[in-house]
């Protein structure tokens, strides 16, 4: 009798499951990832020792890690959200883009005269109401036209990116730093509006990105709204039936996914750049944040460490290269990091067994019992 | 709420972070074996450079790499060299400058404007290391800048493309209406209309360094306009590509990118940072570095004029030769004072930092 | 009751199955079965639904293995390694949902997968084989047509065919009867008769005891993932199947009392609604409901029921007329209002439009009452008021198969009814419609939902019941209404109903023209 091997879907997978089969899957992301670097001739240890290292071996380190994972955090956030509702808002870069274009602007509009008080939060609430005008665009066609927000959202970010290169790149604009001829800059934001830092590089921004994952969390999860949000995202039709009315959901959703890009980029402006540079600020942040929201199974708070390991991913490249590893090999190890993590995903969804064949057969009378 | 997936992700997260005390603990014992080792001969400088793009680019940071080549060829086993590539402005640059100079570089030179401001906060954070900032202005302390006069490789090159253009139609893709691009664009239309007074530059802006589709359409743009020589002040050798594809010519910059479009090269303004690079290490071993705004040109070797594609005739080559010995002894000036603007007025040439405006015989406006 | 099994002589069985076992989700659907079938038989496999049925013949077919027992084929152990394997050893399926490409014809989707099947196809040959063999079996087939132009009875004999064609021994098919007119069932029935007298096995999976007893010569009962009996079928009282498949005495809850009604709870007025195209599928519909009664809607299904229900709910608003709950007009009003005016709704579409199919058994009870104590206090939540009324309606209801945190989806249709019905009566209504409520049902989830219907009528509520089941209508029901084209055509009490007079109105003939 020949053995094979069954794969079927798992239930509730058991808590021992649930740490056993995460620690295997990141050993064995490790284990492939360092045969691929053995192949091209890198020390695999060095390799992972220098990641570990750069990424929370030293407190400047974390720091780093947390600067870039912040704006993963809203991001990703921002994706979840709408996901959730299927609400296909790939629109978090242009979203981005303009809560920074608000939030230097409110910052350079205050000027350097208004307490901080006043100038950091509406700095902030700037970025949040930025993303979020600039999700309405495509999210009143959306309600009340039904468009495919996956194409308008798409073209806005576009739109959003060219508008910025105009205020520095191509016009006057009191965002372009007046002062600098040689090259076109944007105009620092004034130090009031900057948000302080505490620890190394590492300024407030980061407690500001928990502290909206962790509202966005419980605004969907433990409030009344957040139920019907959630009957919604599961099925229209029933919402419907229920008496919850869909469209204002998805607005108010697609707005705050809007919103929470836009804070993602005022916390970037008002934090490690200074200025809308165009240059720093179109990194593709709204697309990572969308896979960030995949990772996390579109759980808002998972989203949180998920941010936390992309960044970290993300800083070892640089310190990679100065130990001599191709910048190839290090997207493609990067690569298959993620890989492995969500691969892990499959063994805890799935059960595989190799069936064995009973080997105590027993007589069986073949009487019945009747209730 | 059936999805507890993101326990699954905090306990990665833990692992990562365990396997990453357990390892950085090694490190720290490793890092001081090595920097003990390191003092015990002589003084190695530790040299890092930073590139915006990747070095396979063949353009401006492959250009700077062909300089850390050198300085490693000319001072050996003195200079320890690493350096970077595709690393992005903003914060994750000055990230990057602050952890070079934490594992004991004390030369880091940063090759794009744009990390200027890291730049800065890096070396206020680094006393003790030289950085050396290219095409930028701010200063300190330890932070000096470095630059150079491209726009008289460019007045040569505009020779060329004079001499080649049939239909007296140029065109230029440019990159963003800066001082920097303008001035390149007047040399070069100097130097095309000292051999070809008929002829007009034809400027299209692109607002970007490195996007080489971009910059093919507006290459092509131009081509469908009727010029039949392409220049460009970009990164990538697509206008190149598109003058090759359309039969037409072209003139480079940067580096030698006769590979790309073998019969469309003309010629091309390039960069050498080799010399200035290892002049400026000698002086941080021999500790001689004072802050300076350094302009290279190509007397110093900087600058200098690529190889001649096959379609340029003797004459020209001749033509050439001579106005480039001029420039190097310093008889011929490629921006003469006073100037002649896009309106054929006359006017002081002003300074050539700050420069501002377009010169006779260029179509397009200088503000973009 | 002990009975043997109809076929001493072990040789004589086609294929047995001992004490096999099997688990999903921890959940036994198959629980040390034991099931003997005979060569030459057809053998009935009766059972509610989630009785395991279906999981023993994806065993038998090769789909699953068991996580325990052993399986004989002619008196052989063996395994299955996959339905391939099965079908390699004779042994055959047809599921509930066809297994045929739609775009390829008939005669093509028999060498689908047919191990003769080479790189060329002989077209010809094949259609005219497959044409003699649906001849000979009664299954009268054009071998040309392209699967999805076949009505689904017609794709079923193609499926049937196709393993015909494959020259299978033991056929299971699974539920067959669901998706088939009276007529098409009749000549499958004939078609396995004929099956089983070539000395082919046919196992017949059904819940509906008269087709048992009408086609089978054995029966096997599954209750609870266990075998529970296994009969010659002639030994067998239909009463005697339905106590072994139910596990108690089974008695279809009936009206019995004529109560006195109360106050109008509903009144409709010459009410108008579009349909999906924006065309008036509801034309000047009239009546009331008063509380403690039943008033039955019979129609054939889409003459305007689904629309009249999404009118009086406030999910489609009229184009015309009036609706009042109590005192209420509501013609106009957001569904919400409906809700908080009293009105409770069971659709037709349970999973979709009743229930959110990916939220949890205690969300889905909560789904309509959310808004207030004790599922939320102000804004917030109360999530240990999910769990403990979710417990406590699970219990009342007797809604089986729930396990915490997991999507209410994988109930059974008995349990996704009962769930939906027991949240629409929480809500305290004074009119509940009911539209299609037992559709699909097996006969224990179907007394229930009646028990259910009939106590809410007991309390006081007023039950508008939109059905297509004669039985059923007749059987509850105080007075029915009869709806052809969008209109009401007929009204009687029930007293005065009969199955053939409520026929006639609903294949369009109007009370005036009945002589």
């Amino acid at each position: 009798m020949t053995r094979h091997v069954v794969v079927e879907p798992r239930g509730l997978a058991s808590v021992k499951l649930r740490i056993l089969v995460p620690v295997l899957s990141v050993l064995a992301a490790l284990v492939v990832g360092g045969l691929f670097l053995a192949i091209t001739g890198e020390n695999p240890l060095d390799v992972y020792r220098k990641m570990a290292d750069v990424a929370f071996g030293s407190a400047n380190g974390v720091s780093n890690t947390l600067i870039s994972a912040t704006p993963l955090i809203l991001t990703g956030v921002a994706a979840a959200l709408a996901f959730k509702m299927l609400v296909w808002n790939i629109g978090g870069e242009g979203q981005l883009i303009m809560g920074a274009v608000f939030a230097s602007g409110i910052a350079i509009w205050l000027g350097p005269a208004a307490p901080s008080w006043i100038a950091i939060p509406a700095v902030i609430v700037a970025g949040g109401v930025g993303g979020a005008v600039w999700a309405s665009v495509a999210a009143i066609p959306r309600v009340y036209l039904k468009t495919n927000e996956i194409i308008t959202t798409l073209m806005l970010n576009f739109i959003a990116l060219s508008f910025m290169n105009f205020l520095v790149f191509g016009s006057s604009s009191p965002w372009r730093d007046s002062a600098v001829s040689t090259f076109p800059t944007g105009q620092p934001i004034p130090t009031n509006a900057r948000l302080p830092t505490f620890f190394q590089r590492l300024d407030i921004s980061i407690f500001i990105a928990f502290g909206l994952a962790i509202a966005a969390w419980w605004l969907v999860g433990k409030t009344r709204w957040g139920f019907a949000v959630q009957v919604v995202g599961d099925s229209p039709e029933t919402a419907k039936y229920a008496g919850i009315s869909v469209p204002n959901k998805i607005l108010v959703v697609f707005l705050l996914s809007g919103a929470a890009a836009g804070f993602a980029g005022a916390l970037y402006v008002a934090g490690p750049i200074g200025a809308l540079e165009p240059r720093s600020l179109d990194l593709g942040l709204g697309f990572t944040g969308i896979i960030v929201a995949a990772l996390a199974g579109l759980h808002l708070l998972a989203v949180i460490p998920i941010a936390i390991l992309m960044g970290a991913l993300n800083n070892s490249g640089p310190a990679l290269q100065s130990i001599g590893v191709p910048t190839s090999t290090i997207t493609m190890l990067q690569g298959a990091i993620l890989i492995f993590a969500v691969g892990g995903e499959f063994f805890i969804r799935h059960r595989i067994r190799l069936p064995r064949k009973e080997s105590t057969p027993q007589e069986i009378p073949d009487g019945v019992e009747v209730a | 709420m059936t999805s507890k997936r993101w326990r699954l992700f905090a306990v990665v997260l833990v692992v990562f972070a365990m396997v990453a005390a357990a390892c950085s603990s090694d490190d720290a014992a490793d890092d001081t074996t090595t920097t003990t080792a390191g003092e015990a001969p002589a003084e190695v400088l530790k040299v890092a450079f930073v590139y915006i793009g990747p070095v396979s680019d063949k353009g401006w940071s492959w250009s700077h790499d062909q300089g850390a080549k050198a300085l490693k060829a000319a001072l050996g086993d003195a200079v320890e060299i690493t350096t970077l590539e595709n690393i992005p402005e903003g914060a994750d640059s000055e990230r990057v400058f602050n952890d070079l100079a934490e594992e004991g570089n004390k030369l880091i030179f940063g090759t794009s404007f744009g990390y200027m401001d890291p730049m800065l906060a890096a070396a206020e954070s680094h006393p003790d290391t030289v950085f050396m900032h290219a095409t930028g202005y701010k200063q300190s302390d330890n932070m000096g800048n470095y630059f150079g006069a491209a726009e008289e490789g460019r007045y040569l090159s505009g020779m060329a493309a004079g001499a080649a253009t049939v239909t007296n139609k140029i065109g230029y893709v440019a990159a963003f209406p800066i001082p920097e691009v303008l001035r390149g664009i007047n040399a070069f239309t100097l130097g095309v209309r000292e051999v070809n007074p008929d002829a007009e530059v034809q400027v299209v802006w692109t607002s970007t360094w490195f996007d080489p589709p971009k910059e093919k359409t507006a290459a092509e743009s131009l081509l469908d306009a009727g010029a039949d020589v392409i220049a460009m002040h970009q990164d990538s050798a697509a206008p190149g590509q598109a003058a090759e594809a359309a039969g037409a010519k072209w003139v480079g910059y940067n580096t030698d990118m006769t590979e790309f479009a073998p019969t469309a090269w003309l010629t091309a303004a390039i960069w050498d940072w080799g010399p200035f690079y290892i002049k400026t290490a000698q002086q941080v071993i021999d500790g001689t570095w004072v802050t300076e705004a350094y302009y290279g040109n190509m007397a110093d070797g900087m600058v200098a004029l690529a190889p001649f594609g096959e379609s340029v005739d003797g004459a020209t080559r001749t033509l050439i030769g001579e106005r480039e010995a001029e420039i190097i002894d310093g008889t011929f000036s490629v921006l003469p004072d006073p100037i002649v603007d896009q309106d054929g007025a006359e006017r002081p040439l002003g300074n050539i930092f700050e420069m501002d405006y377009f010169v006779e015989g260029v179509v397009g406006s200088p503000t973009g | 009751m002990t009975t043997d099994a109809p076929t001493d002589a072990e040789t004589d069985l086609a294929v047995e199955l001992r004490n096999v076992d099997k688990a999903f989700y921890g959940v036994k659907a198959n629980d040390n079965v034991n099931f003997r079938l005979a060569r030459g038989e057809v053998h009935a496999l009766l059972g509610e639904n989630g009785a395991g049925k279906s999981t023993l013949c994806s065993i038998l077919a090769g789909l699953y293995r068991p996580d325990a027992g052993e399986m004989f084929l002619n008196g052989a152990p063996t395994v299955f390694k996959s339905p391939k394997d099965a079908l390699a050893s004779g042994v055959g399926m047809i599921y509930q949902h066809f297994r045929l490409v739609p775009n390829l014809t008939v005669a093509e989707n028999f060498a689908l997968g047919h191990p003769s099947t080479g790189i060329r196809l002989d077209q010809k040959k094949l259609q005219e084989e497959a044409a003699e063999l649906g001849d000979r079996y009664g299954l009268p087939i054009d071998p040309s047509a392209r699967i999805w132009q076949l009505s689904v009875g017609e794709q079923q004999r193609v499926e049937i065919l196709k393993l015909l064609y494959r020259n299978v021994d033991v056929l299971i098919l699974d539920e067959p009867t669901a998706v088939l007119t009276p007529q098409e069932s009749k000549q499958l029935f004939k078609t396995m008769r004929q099956m089983a007298d070539e000395g082919r096995s046919v196992i017949f999976v059904s819940h509906k005891l008269r087709e048992v007893k009408e086609v089978s010569d054995s029966v096997t009962v599954l209750r609870h993932g266990r075998n529970v009996g296994g009969v010659a079928t002639a030994d067998a009282e239909a009463e005697d199947l339905a106590r072994m498949m139910v596990g108690r005495d089974l008695v279809l809850p009936a009206r019995t009392d004529t109560t006195q009604p109360g106050s109008v709870v509903l009144a409709v007025t010459d009410l108008r609604v579009e349909g999906d195209r924006g065309l008036e599928v509801v034309s000047g519909v009239s009546f009331e409901v008063r509380a403690g009664e039943i008033v039955g809607i019979a129609g054939v299904s889409g003459n305007g029921q689904r629309e009249l229900a999404l009118g009086l709910n406030g999910l489609r608003t009229p184009t015309a007329g009036r609706v009042f709950i109590t005192n209420f007009d509501v013609t106009k009003a957001s569904v919400l209002a409906h809700i908080y005016a009293g009105m409770s709704y069971v659709p037709q579409n349970r999973l979709g439009v009743g229930l959110a199919p990916g939220l949890t058994t205690e969300e889905n009870l909560a789904l309509k009452a959310f808004r207030q104590p004790p599922y939320s206090r102000g804004r917030r939540l109360v999530p240990s008021a999910f769990r403990s009324e979710g417990a406590r309606q699970i219990e009342q209801y007797d809604v089986r198969g729930v396990r915490p945190g997991l999507p209410i989806r994988l109930l059974s249709g008995g349990n996704l009814q009962k769930a939906l019905i027991a949240r629409e009566i929480e809500m305290g209504p004074k009119v509940l419609i009911l539209h299609s409520p037992t559709r699909g049902l097996d006969v224990g989830a179907t007394q229930t939902v009646r028990q259910l219907a009939l106590a809410e009528r007991a309390r006081g509520v007023g039950v508008l019941l939109i059905s297509e089941d004669l039985d059923e209508l007749l059987a509850l029901s105080d007075r029915l209404l009869v709806m052809y084209e969008g209109e009401i055509v007929g009204q009687m009490n029930t007293e005065d109903a009969t199955a053939e007079r409520l026929g006639l109105l609903m294949a369009g003939k109007r009370q005036g023209e009945q002589t």
